[in-house]
C-alpha cells in the first residue's frame, strides 16, 4: 500500500512541476495562438537569476525569489515586444513565430552557458534532509510546497480567467481576435499581458525546479517538452486543462516506470500523447472547434 | 621603293617586338622570382607544415563542462609549446555530446586537413571510430571508457571500463557488501561500466540484486530509487555521465531514506565544486592521481594562474594529449601512420596523472583510486 501512495506522491510531485510549466505555456498559447518554446528559456533564466542573486550576490532569499520572478516576467514581455510583435507586424505566419521561439530558446541557452558556465549548480537554501512520512510514503517539505503552489496556481488561474476583466479579455481574444478588437479590446495589450503572467508563472516554476533539482543551461528544454505534452493532453489553449494534463502525465509516467524500465519514461509520456491525439484530440478540457468532424 | 620601305618598317617592327619580348620575359622572370620568394615566406605555407589537431568536444549541452575543461587544458599546452618555439594548430568543433553532431564535426575537420582528431565522451566518440579508421586519421579519445575493440588508428587516453570498476572492486569489503544495486546511464559509457561492475561483482562473490538504466539528463530519480529500495541492497553503484547524474540519485537516496552505501564510478564527486553542491558525506567515488595531488601539481598551478579556477579532472587530459602529440611529432606535419608509430615508440608518457604506459592495443590508461568522502575531503580507501 505504501508503494502505491509513494508512487502517487512521486507522480504528484512530477505533475506539479509539469503543471507550473504547462499552465504558463498554455496561457500564452491560448491568446497568441502559437507555440512559445522559448518558455523553457524563461524557466532556466529565472532559475539562474535566483542562483545569481542568492548564491553569488548573497541577497536575501525572499528578495532573490521576487527579483527572479519579476525578471522572468520582463524577459517574456521583452521577447514578445522585440521579436514576436515585430514578426506579427510583418504578417508572419504561426510557423515563423514557432521557428523564432526555437531560435530564442537556443539563444538564451547559449547565453546562460556563456555567463554561468556548464558546470552543475545547486541552490543550497533547503538542505537535503530525510523526507517526512505520510501514510508510509516519504515526501520532503519542498515537495509539499511545489504541490501546494501548483494547486494554488490552478485555482488562481481559474479565477483570473473567469472573474477578472483581463481574464475575460484574454478569453475573448483567444476565442476570436477580430471580434474582440471590434468591441474595443486591444489584442496587442492582451498578448503583452499573457506574456507577463505566463512568464511570471514560468519564473515561479524556475525557482521551484532550481530548489528541487539542479541547474543546467538546458534545463528549460526538457521541461518545456513535458509542458507542451501536458498542454496537448489537457487541451491546448485551456489553462486548467493543461494543469490537469500535467498531473495525469506525472502520474502515468511514475506508475509506468514502476512496471517498466525507467528508460521508457519518455516513451510512456508520448504513448499517452498519441492515445489522446487519436481518441480525444481536443484533450481533457479542450473545446471542439466548429467544423471538427468526428 | 614602296616595297623596300615596307620591308624596312617590318624589320624595325620585328626588332621592336623582340626588344619588347625581352622586357616582358624579364618582367615575367622578376614576378616569378618574387612569387617564389613570397610563397616560401608565406605564413600560410608555414601553416601547412605544422601539425593540425582537430578537437571534437562537447562544448554545449549537459556535458559541456568536460568539453570546456578539455579545451582549456589543450589551450594551456599550446601556449606553453609556443613559448618553446613549437607551433601547432588546434581546431575546435562542438559535438554537444551527440553522435550525429560529432560525425558532422569530424567531416568539417577533415575539410580543414587535420592530421589527428581528439574526441571526448563515449556516446559521441564511438561513432567516429570506424570513420577515422577508414580515413586513416589517428583518433585519440578521452573521457571515453566504453568497451572498444582494438582498431589500428584509434587510441584511448583515459581509463577503460575495467579500470573504472577495478578501482572500487580492488579494495571493496566483501564481508560488508553482499548485495549491490547498479544504476547506470543508458549510453555506451554506462552500459560498458555496468557490465564491468557485474563481472567484478561475480568474481568477488557479490550479488547484483537490481540493475536499471536511466536516460542521459534525467532529473527525477524518485521512482527509480524506490525500486532500488525495495531490493534492500548493501550498496548502490551509480554510473552517470555528468555530475548532475550523480548528485541527483545521491540527493534522492537521502530523501527516500535508502540506507545503503553510495558508490559513484565516474569520478564526478572527486571534484570539490561538485561534491560541495549537496551532502556527499560518506559517499565513495573514484579519483585520478592528479585530483589526489599525487602528480600534475605544476599543471594545476599554471591552470589556476591562467583561468583563475581549480582545474576540473578532464582538463589535464586535454593538456596531456596536446603534449603527447607534440612529443610524437615535434610540431611537424607527419603522416597518420608515422604519428601513430611515433606515439607507440614513446612506450611511456609522463602525464599529469603519473607516468602511463602506452600499450600496443592503443590503451593509455591512467591509474584510478577508490576514495571516500570524509568531512568533505577525499580519503583513499585501502584494502
Amino acid at each position: 500500500m505504501s508503494i502505491v501512495i509513494q508512487l502517487l506522491i512521486n507522480g504528484l510531485i512530477a505533475g506539479a512541476i509539469y503543471a507550473l510549466v504547462s499552465s504558463g505555456f498554455s496561457l500564452i498559447y491560448s491568446t497568441n495562438k502559437f507555440v512559445h518554446f522559448a518558455h523553457g528559456s524563461t524557466i532556466a533564466f529565472s532559475a539562474y537569476m535566483l542562483y545569481l542573486f542568492f548564491a553569488i550576490l548573497k541577497f536575501n532569499f525572499g528578495f532573490s525569489v521576487i527579483l527572479a520572478v519579476i525578471l522572468a516576467s520582463i524577459l517574456g514581455l521583452g521577447m514578445n515586444f522585440i521579436v514576436y510583435r515585430a514578426l506579427r507586424k510583418r504578417k508572419a505566419a504561426e510557423l515563423i513565430l514557432l521557428i523564432a521561439s526555437f531560435g530564442l530558446l537556443i539563444l538564451f541557452e547559449s547565453l546562460i552557458l556563456i555567463f554561468f558556465g556548464a558546470d552543475v549548480k545547486t541552490i543550497d537554501y533547503i538542505k537535503v534532509a530525510k523526507g517526512m512520512e505520510f501514510f508510509g510514503a516519504i515526501i520532503t517539505p519542498l515537495q509539499i510546497v511545489i504541490i501546494i503552489v501548483s494547486f494554488m496556481l490552478l485555482v488562481s488561474l481559474f479565477f483570473l480567467m473567469k472573474k477578472t476583466k483581463i481574464g475575460k479579455a484574454m478569453r475573448a481574444v483567444s476565442d476570436n481576435r477580430d471580434v474582440a478588437e471590434i468591441v474595443g479590446i486591444s489584442s496587442e495589450k492582451i498578448y503583452n499581458w499573457s506574456f507577463v503572467i505566463g512568464s511570471a508563472i514560468a519564473g515561479i516554476a524556475g525557482v521551484l525546479v532550481a530548489l528541487e533539482q539542479n541547474l543546467d543551461p538546458t534545463m528549460g528544454t526538457g521541461l518545456v517538452i513535458k509542458g507542451f505534452t501536458a498542454a496537448i493532453i489537457g487541451g491546448i489553449g485551456s489553462v486548467p486543462g493543461a494543469i490537469l494534463g500535467a498531473f495525469l502525465l506525472g502520474l502515468v509516467e511514475n506508475f509506468g516506470i514502476w512496471f517498466l524500465p525507467s528508460g521508457y519514461k519518455d516513451a510512456i509520456a508520448f504513448v499517452l500523447l498519441f492515445i489522446f491525439l487519436l481518441f480525444r484530440p481536443n484533450g481533457i478540457l479542450g473545446k471542439k472547434k466548429e467544423g471538427d468532424r468526428r | 621603293m614602296e616595297y623596300l620601305e615596307k620591308r624596312k618598317r617590318g624589320t624595325e617592327d620585328k626588332k621592336m617586338i623582340k626588344s619588347k619580348n625581352k622586357w616582358v620575359f624579364a618582367l615575367i622572370m622578376i614576378l616569378l622570382l618574387a612569387g617564389i620568394i613570397t610563397y616560401t615566406n608565406n605564413p600560410k605555407q608555414q601553416k601547412d607544415e605544422i601539425i593540425k589537431i582537430g578537437a571534437i568536444l562537447p562544448l554545449t549541452g549537459a556535458t559541456a563542462q568536460y568539453g570546456e575543461s578539455l579545451r582549456d587544458g589543450m589551450e594551456l599546452a599550446k601556449e606553453e609549446l609556443e613559448k618553446k618555439g613549437l607551433n601547432l594548430e588546434i581546431y575546435y568543433e562542438d559535438s554537444a555530446g551527440d553522435p550525429k553532431q560529432a560525425v558532422s564535426a569530424y567531416q568539417n575537420l577533415k575539410l580543414k586537413d587535420t592530421d589527428i582528431i581528439v574526441s571526448a565522451l563515449s556516446r559521441s566518440s564511438m561513432a567516429l571510430v570506424p570513420i577515422a579508421n577508414n580515413d586513416k586519421i589517428p583518433l585519440i579519445m578521452t573521457v571515453v571508457s566504453a568497451k572498444i575493440e582494438k582498431t589500428p588508428y584509434v587510441l584511448r587516453f583515459y581509463p577503460n571500463d575495467t579500470g573504472y570498476a577495478d578501482a572500487h572492486f580492488s579494495v571493496i569489503n566483501t564481508t560488508k557488501y553482499k548485495k549491490i544495486s547498479v544504476l547506470y546511464v543508458n549510453d555506451e559509457f554506462g552500459i560498458s561500466l555496468k557490465d564491468a561492475i557485474k563481472r567484478n561483482a561475480k568474481e568477488k562473490g557479490i550479488q547484483v540484486v537490481y540493475e536499471e538504466d536511466f536516460e542521459p539528463g534525467t532529473k527525477d530519480y524518485r521512482t527509480i530509487l524506490l525500486k532500488v529500495k525495495e531490493t534492500n541492497p548493501d550498496a548502490v553503484m551509480v554510473v552517470g555521465a555528468s555530475p548532475a547524474e550523480i548528485i541527483g540519485p545521491l540527493k534522492t537516496m537521502k530523501e527516500l531514506e535508502l540506507n545503503a552505501d553510495f558508490f559513484e564510478i565516474a569520478t564526478a564527486l572527486s571534484i570539490k565544486s561538485v561534491r560541495s553542491q549537496t551532502d556527499t558525506e560518506g559517499a565513495y567515488t573514484t579519483a585520478f592521481p592528479f585530483v589526489l595531488s599525487k602528480s600534475g601539481n605544476e599543471f594545476r598551478e599554471q591552470y589556476t594562474q591562467k583561468y583563475g579556477k581549480e582545474p576540473f579532472f578532464a582538463a589535464p587530459f586535454g593538456y596531456d594529449i596536446v603534449n603527447l602529440i607534440s612529443q610524437a611529432t615535434k610540431g611537424k606535419k607527419v603522416s597518420g601512420e608515422e604519428l601513430l608509430n611515433n606515439i607507440y615508440g614513446l612506450k611511456t608518457f609522463n602525464s599529469s596523472n603519473e607516468e602511463i604506459q602506452i600499450k600496443e592495443n592503443g590503451e593509455i590508461n591512467p591509474a584510478l583510486y577508490s576514495v571516500k568522502i570524509v568531512k568533505g575531503e577525499l580519503e583513499e580507501v585501502r584494502a
